[in-house]
């Protein structure tokens, strides 16, 4: 009976020693994050813009308000106005954002006249909704060339922007 | 047990940032629209009319009609008012302006209204548009004789 008893102690030892190297702190640090998602919501839409007989750009600013240099716009017949919106779900992580460099529209009615955006800006804003959610607004650069030739100009592949966790 | 621990970490950290990054897609779209253009017009002619013994004033409207004036004697000549042609673009709503200038001659310079049937605020078709300018011409009292000639530039611009 003696080495009956003597053998139990041994054994509720060893798992005791078993049990103690697990860390619960090392399991807490295995956190996964949400994918990053963006999603758009609304174009962008230069409105109307009058030709002019030099080169001339229009600025479209991510507040929605509109700087012509060298063109004239009409503030009676602005046309449909918008700057791009898209939503971006984060999760309270830093990201980055990554617009394109240039774009290029195309007359509706003749496809070889072209119109080039660049110097694409972006405004992120925390969205009231809740938390981890940004609004982003995109304004850029529309450039015209001497004489523009009058339509409208669109390109439904459209561009593309990506964000990314840093 | 602690080296399994570790790779089980660094098995979801590396799936993390597989999914670290999204593209979202926007159109573009813009319109250009033709500038507004207006050609040289034809001639506004008061036509001929005589010295007057006071300052009178002579009119000739957008239809190219002159007003009949008392106290003064006509003998006729060629009357017209002026007419240019604008290109705006459809709805597009554009302002004319033309400035007060002076005739001169041989006497006096003599000061002219002008008047036009565009009105105050006119609208683009895409098509020619006729505008029709008339004036008001004050003829000084002892108005040297000869001819009086003058030249106005006509501006219209996209409200």
């Amino acid at each position: 009976m003696k080495k009956i008893i003597t053998g139990l102690f041994l054994f509720l030892a060893y798992s005791g020693f078993c049990q103690s190297s697990d860390s619960a702190t090392i399991r807490t640090t295995a956190s996964i994050v949400s994918p990053i998602k963006i999603s758009k919501t609304v174009d962008l839409n230069f409105g109307s813009i009058i030709g002019g007989y030099n080169p001339g750009s229009l600025i479209l600013n991510t507040d929605g308000s509109r700087t012509a240099n060298g063109v004239e716009i009409s503030n009676a017949v602005p046309g449909e106005v918008s700057p791009a919106e898209a939503i971006v779900t984060h999760s309270n992580n830093n990201y980055s954002i990554t617009l394109p460099s240039t774009f290029s529209l195309f007359n509706e009615v003749n496809p070889a006249q072209i119109l080039i955006i660049d110097q694409f800006t972006v405004t992120p804003t925390p969205s009231g909704e809740g938390n981890g959610i940004d609004v982003l607004k995109i304004g850029a650069t529309l450039n015209l060339e001497a004489n523009q030739i009058p339509g409208n100009y669109s390109n439904p592949q459209g561009f593309n922007v990506t964000v990314s966790y840093n | 047990m602690k080296k399994i621990t570790f790779i089980l970490i660094a098995l979801i950290t590396g799936t993390t940032f597989a999914q670290g990054s999204d593209t979202g897609t926007a159109t573009v779209n813009a319109e250009i629209v033709s500038t507004i253009n207006i050609s040289n017009g034809t001639n506004l002619d008061f036509g001929r009319m005589a010295t007057p013994t006071a300052d009178t004033e002579i009119t000739v409207g957008t239809d190219g009609v002159r007003g009949t004036v008392t106290g003064v004697t006509i003998p006729g000549g060629t009357v017209s008012a002026a007419a240019f042609t604008v290109n705006a673009a459809s709805g597009y709503t554009y302002s004319i302006a033309i400035p007060t200038i002076s005739l001169t001659g041989n006497g006096t310079a003599m000061p002219i209204i002008f008047t036009h049937d565009g009105g105050t605020t006119a609208t683009g078709t895409g098509a020619d548009q006729t505008l029709n300018v008339g004036g008001t011409l004050t003829v000084g009292a002892d108005q040297v004789a000869g001819a009086y000639t003058g030249t106005v530039i006509v501006t219209v611009a996209y409200n």
